[in-house]
């Protein structure tokens, strides 16, 4: 059977599922533990039919669908790039659903039933998005998404707040998806043919091409979080539940980066330098923004938000440096610079997923997200603490585990810049280079803090001793992504070689994926290598011999004890580095980047109160004004609607003898 | 890879090991001589390593896992980054394991590890 045909049966399958929860949607054993299993096994199939696309004797297969406008049916192509979009979809949310079948409870909102259409009506959109061929079936399923997410960030809907946060989402995605509709307005370039096979054909001129991928960047920017349309994202992840936060920030900005990738490498084969120039410092700013903002963070779902931004930032600097290699023809270079983007985009999707689904089981258990009231959880939850130390070292970068591959495998991208033959990017992208480094040092900072004071240190409320342990299905969910994370990061060559397909379509080039099966070496072996591997088994390896070691040599008289208390005996739990304690050195090196209220205590105050509020700038510089110049043009205008019968009579009146005039 | 190399990089390795202390007996001493101070043997840190196996552990009641294994860690990372480094000898079999930038990532991975337990090892109650 054609994969595409496949493909569509398990979209089917998922709209099955979702209609199914209708039938009892009060049911929660029924939704939880048969709907959304079901899902999962679903999505392994999703990720299955992505993995085949990928092999590198596959063609690429279209199909048309009966369905759509009369002159413009639904086409459908899975070619490697959807194909590994796809193996991202499939991976994540087989983690992801398995999970959530164990997450939901009753009473929360909307119910189960009703859940779980709006969940697999929005994964059904996501795989139609990165298979559309078309730009009217990309459009009607990339709104499909908006709006299906915008109900799952909004399930617990009678929070005014949480309705404030999707009403945002939902406004920057229409932003965006305007922006998209121009672009694809701008491709089509006046042959009226909408199917993206047509807009791959003809060459547009320089200008309309520059402005079509300036609108795709701006369109499928918003939908990623790209400055300065990322205030969306730290609103709308700590409103939703952990499962749709896991989706959205692991899948969903996903789906804006093969946009961009689509429109960029496939339908305008990328044409200046200077449109990787942009997407590379935007991406930067974007990154740097991220790691500061996350850093000082109180609230960890929100916190998670921010990281997520600075991800995107990382991803898109990739994107930007394979266009400004492209450009210049430097193929081998640009398709190192690509794969480290895509290989990202998948990691991201594995550890952001687990940390946001690991911040669902903490949120349940103890019903704070407040990381001021954590701590300690290390004790009540093992298992979600375990898992959540895997995606933490993954999420900051660290060998051997999946993130740093993508992040070793950017530098490198960056180290090859000096062979650009253009002397102002070799001057512009040293600084670039140490952007990112400090945006992945910050990224390490912030994990340590995320970790550290949700499951390290004694607990903070006497609440906490209470905190449950997490279900079974939650630790499948968690456990396969962590898997994941360890897995792609031991064996880079795997996902290296996955992703030669698409490196070669799209800048005709692919990187070595090794020199044999134990360590990577993507340009030459002399230049650089790495295997995760055998760091790995080093360290493993030399951890085991000393243990044995210690255990031969050391007596073993090891005393359970007090620690010492400096001699001051009447110490307390909220004594402890706090979330903002840890985030204040950040807070007094990057001071310009924040707006601060801060509300301190007077010396003689009995009772002593400290409050501290960031905001974000651009919030007040950009978004603010907007605003209430929109309100302000619309009570402008309202002048108009006097509210008097006669006015309005008048109005219809002096139109008519307007338009006598002028037909006369 | 063959025993010869793999002979190289154990060599490498144990001098690396035995080095390590007294590079720190020697910064003391430096130390020591600048502050007008008289300066401790060389070998002092690994007198100090000796005594410290014959004294008892004093672990805080309420440290975590984590907390335990953190030497241990920290030790096995510190030894990789040695035996990733060609310095006593060359073309070893471990070098191709990771480039300066991998390199970078083993000492964050240390580092990581080493931030995520002071605070609390330090001060408050119990340990992290």
């Amino acid at each position: 059977m054609p994969p595409l045909v496949v493909l569509l049966g398990l979209i089917v399958g998922w709209l099955a599922l979702g209609l199914a929860g209708l039938i009892r949607p009060h049911h929660l054993g029924f939704v939880g533990r048969v709907l959304f299993p079901l899902g999962a096994v679903l999505a392994v199939g999703v990720a299955l039919v992505g993995l085949r696309a990928l092999r590198p004797d596959a063609v690429p297969t279209v199909l048309v669908l009966p369905l759509g406008l009369p002159d413009l049916p639904f086409h459908l192509r899975l070619d490697a790039l959807s194909g590994f979009f796809l193996l991202l979809l499939g991976a994540a949310t087989a983690g992801i659903s398995t999970f959530a079948a164990g997450y939901f409870r009753a009473g929360e909102g909307t119910s189960p039933g009703l859940l779980c259409l709006q969940y697999h009506v929005f994964l059904a959109s996501m795989a139609l998005v990165v298979v559309a061929n078309d730009a009217y079936l990309f459009m009607v399923a990339w709104e499909t998404m908006a709006l299906s997410s915008y109900f799952l960030v909004t399930t617990q809907h009678r929070i005014p707040e949480i309705r404030r946060a999707g009403f945002l989402y939902l406004l920057i995605a229409h932003i965006g998806a305007i922006s998209i509709l121009l672009c694809f307005g701008v491709l089509q370039g006046g042959s009226w043919q909408f199917t993206f096979d047509a807009m791959r054909g003809p060459q547009l001129s320089p200008g309309w091409a520059s402005v079509a991928f300036l609108l795709a960047l701006v369109g499928f920017g918003a939908k990623a979080g790209l400055m300065p349309m990322h205030v969306w994202l730290p609103e709308a992840h700590p409103a939703a539940p952990s499962p749709v936060s896991a989706l959205m920030s692991g899948v969903m900005l996903k789906t804006a980066v093969y946009g961009l990738l689509r429109v960029t490498f496939d339908l305008l084969h990328v044409q200046h330098w200077w449109w990787g120039a942009t997407a590379l410092s935007l991406a930067l700013f974007t990154g740097l923004f991220g790691a500061v903002f996350a850093a000082v963070q109180t609230d960890m779902k929100r916190l998670l938000a921010y990281s997520s931004i600075e991800n995107i930032g990382i991803i898109f600097s990739a994107v930007g440096l394979a266009i400004i290699f492209r450009s210049f023809g430097l193929h081998l270079f640009a398709a190192l610079a690509l794969s480290a983007a895509l290989i990202h985009c998948l990691n991201h999707a594995l550890f952001k997923s687990l940390l946001f689904l690991a911040t669902g089981s903490v949120l349940h258990a103890t019903g704070q997200r407040n990381l001021g009231k954590l701590g300690g959880l290390i004790r009540h939850m093992p298992w979600v603490a375990a898992l959540a130390l895997v995606g933490t070292l993954a999420i900051a970068g660290l060998p051997p585990l999946n993130g740093f591959v993508s992040e070793w495998l950017l530098l490198q991208a960056f180290l090859f810049t000096p062979q650009i033959p253009h002397s102002f990017i070799n001057m512009l992208i040293p600084l670039g280079a140490a952007a990112l480094a400090l945006t992945v040092a910050l990224a390490g900072y912030v994990m340590v803090k995320f970790y550290g004071v949700i499951f390290l240190g004694q607990p903070r409320e006497a609440a906490l001793a209470h905190a449950h342990v997490s279900g079974w299905l939650e630790r499948i969910g968690l456990g396969w992504l962590a898997l994941g994370c360890v897995a792609l990061g031991i064996f880079p060559q795997l996902v290296l070689t996955a992703v030669a397909p698409i490196t070669r379509s799209l800048v005709s080039s692919a990187v070595n994926p090794g020199v044999n099966a134990w360590w990577i070496a993507p340009v030459a072996p002399d230049r650089a290598s790495y295997s995760g591997l055998v760091l790995l088994v080093g360290i493993v390896g030399v951890v085991g011999a000393t243990f044995v070691g210690v255990r031969r040599l050391y007596h073993g008289r090891v005393r359970r004890t007090a620690p010492w208390d400096c001699g001051y005996p009447w110490q307390t739990a909220r004594m402890q580095d706090t979330a903002e304690g840890f985030g204040q050195p950040i807070r007094h090196i990057f001071v310009t980047a924040f707006r601060i209220d801060r509300e301190l205590p007077s010396p003689t105050d009995p009772a002593p109160r400290y409050s501290i509020r960031i905001e974000d700038r651009i919030w007040h510089a950009l978004y603010l004004p907007l605003a209430s110049g929109v309100r302000r043009l619309a009570d402008a205008i309202a002048v108009v609607q006097g509210g008097r019968l006669a006015i309005y009579l008048l109005y219809s009146f002096l139109t008519l003898i307007a338009l006598l005039v002028f037909v006369l | 890879v063959n025993a010869l190399a793999m002979a190289r990089q154990a060599w490498e390795l144990l001098v690396a090991i035995a080095l390590a202390p007294i590079f720190m007996g020697w910064i003391a001493q430096c130390r020591a001589w600048l502050q007008n101070r008289k300066a401790p043997p060389l070998l002092q840190p690994w007198r100090t390593l000796r005594k410290l196996f014959w004294k008892d552990a004093a672990l805080a009641e309420r440290a975590s896992p984590l907390f335990r294994s953190t030497p241990y860690v920290l030790f096995g990372t510190m030894v990789v980054a040695a035996a990733i480094i060609p310095s006593v000898a060359l073309d070893l079999p471990f070098v191709w394991a990771a480039d300066a930038i991998a390199l970078v990532g083993v000492f964050a991975t240390a580092r990581q590890r080493w931030t995520s337990v002071p605070p609390s090892a330090r001060s408050e109650r119990g340990g992290r």
